[in-house]
């Protein structure tokens, strides 16, 4: 199976790239430029989460900036409204946007722990695909651990008290 | 008989307020609720088995009694080692990368790095092709000759990498790189020439 790019997810610090591989999910985890790689086995999973999240931080940033554009802006405009209202399109709107768009929307984000790592995916358009790559990634959890049960249940050696013993 | 799974590592954190929280104590509900925020969420819980493998045993005494594996006498071994060839019992077998190996061999070959599947760090070489290929597009007049052989490299560099990865995602982005870097490079090498023109005449 070819590996699949499922999500990207970009905090203030982060970067991440979670994509799909045959017997599970690869995190890509991108620190400048050096990408450091982990990986969360269908077998190894505990636990699955799907929410959505407006996220406090993120509204406070551009809430704040938002404000300083508007503030700037008016100062800027107080003789020319026409070059205030410019300044403010073209400085704090894209800021004002993002508030608005994460305040309106949020963001739906999937967590995906297993014993050993762990793996976020965001979205915040698509969140049908969101809701529909949860569904699928615990049916397929689900179908591998029972397989792996089945698998365990057909072993009569697992009763030796010490397999390891030399 | 029921094997029971080692206790997991990393640590389950609530989505909604990030607190550490016990996965054992969250039920599989469309309601999930975290004890610390209160925060409801959609969560479904695995109890996942603990990994086995079939260990058949040495019956000794008997012709067909087979070969012992070299680190476990008292088990058979299932396999051979393809890189030193020493049998192995099921413990000891390791698949990785297509080829079955010993763990000695396995702590060789991924300490050398030679196994790919076991590296976990790299550079990202698209993302500097990427950074290359913008910087030299904003000043092509007077670094687009840095940039875009700078930006060529960095796409092949990409490729080989993803190349011994057996990765095939992300190759149209660097094809882009290198028609950008290309671009750079010849119009760098007219302003260039068109420089040297001009200080000659």
């Amino acid at each position: 199976m070819k590996r699949k790019l499922l999500a990207r997810g970009s905090g203030i610090a982060t970067r991440q790239r979670v994509y799909q591989i045959a017997d599970g999910l690869e995190v890509d985890d991108i620190d400048h430029y050096e990408v450091r790689r982990s990986r969360v086995l269908f077998e190894d999973v505990i636990l699955m989460t799907h929410h959505r999240a407006r996220g406090k931080v993120f509204l406070i940033v551009t809430g704040v900036l938002a404000f300083l554009f508007a503030t700037l802006s008016w100062a800027v405009g107080r003789n020319q409204a026409l070059a205030g209202w410019i300044f403010f399109a073209m400085s704090g709107g894209p800021i004002v946007l993002l508030f608005l768009l994460r305040l309106v929307l949020g963001v739906d984000e999937i967590n995906v722990y297993s014993r050993r790592s762990s793996a976020r995916m965001r979205f915040w358009f698509r969140k049908g695909r969101g809701r529909q790559l949860f569904d699928e990634i615990s049916r397929t959890v689900r179908r591998r651990q029972n397989a792996m049960l089945r698998s365990v249940a057909a072993v009569p050696e697992l009763r030796d008290p010490d397999p390891t013993a030399g | 008989m029921t094997a029971t799974a080692p206790a997991a590592l990393v640590l389950v954190r609530c989505p909604c307020c990030r607190q550490q929280i016990d996965a054992a104590a969250i039920q599989t509900s469309r309601h999930a609720v975290c004890p610390a925020c209160l925060g409801e969420f959609n969560a479904v819980r695995f109890d996942p088995p603990a990994r086995v493998a079939a260990l058949p045993r040495l019956v000794t005494g008997t012709l067909d009694a087979g070969q012992p594996c070299a680190s476990h006498a008292r088990n058979a071994a299932v396999t051979s080692c393809q890189r030193c060839g020493s049998f192995m019992c099921a413990l000891c077998r390791i698949d990785v990368d297509g080829r079955t190996l010993c763990p000695t061999c396995f702590d060789r070959l991924s300490t050398e790095g030679s196994l790919h599947s076991t590296r976990t760090t790299f550079r990202d070489y698209s993302g500097l092709a990427s950074v290359s290929a913008t910087a030299g597009c904003l000043l092509v007049v007077v670094l687009g000759l840095l940039f875009g052989p700078l930006t060529i490299y960095y796409a092949v560099k990409a490729f080989k990498l993803k190349k011994e990865m057996g990765e095939e995602d992300g190759k149209g982005f660097l094809w882009v790189a290198i028609t950008f870097g290309v671009i750079e490079t010849v119009v760098g090498i007219f302003f260039l020439g068109a420089l040297v023109m001009g200080m000659l005449e």
